[in-house]
């Protein structure tokens, strides 16, 4: 996607990968609000520079990261994710919807990063390895570990 | 890493639930050729009405002329009743200073004696 940069291209990008990075900004910050700021800064950075980058979707959640991991460093109170929805719940699976954000909150940062990138960032775990600058079997390790504590917690909703 | 059943099915149960979506982008900096195309319409504009305004100078200022000129023109009556005119007059000839002001009040004065005016009855008591 290296070429010239357009207006319509960053918002074609904001409306494929937003949600996606949405959801990892709240889970890292733990506050929708915050993270909807992370993201808009993200963006507007991308309208200032005249060409996208090689690969946008790297980039991107790369750039949520560095600008949320900052933000953390500016607000000690963030990061408690306690009462943000950032999921869609389908009519009849609002319960549902509900335990997995509540389980998600249980998970360590380190981890529940690891498993937005993969299931909502739809990326491999090479491709979360990149985003976090971290060995794929350390992301390995961690998804395994992560995985291993949802199905725990989630109890019957997958049986 | 090998994925076995039991994973792959908890993340086909996670990805039934899509993330939520943001609040639109704001608008931002818009791409330089829409800066560009804005800055040159609105400078277009500021020639137009500093042209517009010029214009509407140089009229008046042909008007302000043609009112400068008319002010100049002088009143053939009002000028022979200037007092160095008279002064002039009663030295040249004192005895015609009465007959002289009597010829020239009815171009200067207005005629009382006819209208019906406040003036008009006056004149006649």
């Amino acid at each position: 996607m290296a070429g010239k940069l357009t207006y319509e291209d960053v918002q074609d990008l904001y409306r494929e990968h937003g949600p996606a990075l949405l959801a990892y900004g709240t889970n890292m910050l733990g506050d929708r609000a915050a993270a909807e700021d992370v993201l808009h800064q993200v963006f507007l950075k991308l309208l200032a520079m005249d060409r996208l980058p090689a690969e946008p979707r790297p980039y991107l959640f790369r750039a949520v990261r560095n600008r949320a991991l900052n933000a953390m460093r500016g607000n000690a109170r963030l990061s408690s994710l306690e009462g943000q929805e950032w999921l869609v719940k389908p009519e009849g699976m609002v319960e549902a919807g509900l335990e997995i954000e509540r389980v998600m909150r249980e998970l360590p940062t380190e981890q529940r990063e690891v498993v937005v990138l993969r299931i909502w960032g739809e990326m491999t775990l090479a491709e979360v390895a990149v985003v976090l600058e971290i060995p794929e079997n350390t992301v390995a390790s961690r998804y395994r570990y992560a995985l291993n504590r949802m199905r725990a917690l989630l109890k019957d909703e997958t049986k | 890493m090998n994925f076995d059943r039991e994973d792959e099915k908890l993340e086909v149960y996670l990805r039934q639930f899509s993330a939520q979506t943001p609040r639109p982008l704001p608008q931002g900096r818009k791409p330089l050729k829409v800066r560009i195309a804005a800055l040159a319409a609105i400078a277009a504009l500021i020639l137009l009405a500093i042209g517009v305004i010029a214009l509407r100078e140089a009229q008046n200022s042909s008007r302000r002329v043609v009112l400068v000129t008319t002010r100049v023109e002088p009143q053939p009556a009002a000028a022979e009743v200037s007092m160095i005119r008279l002064s002039r007059f009663a030295q040249q000839d004192p005895d015609s200073l009465g007959a002289h002001l009597d010829s020239l009040s009815p171009r200067l004065l207005p005629d009382v004696r006819s209208g019906k005016g406040v003036l008009h009855h006056l004149a006649r008591e």
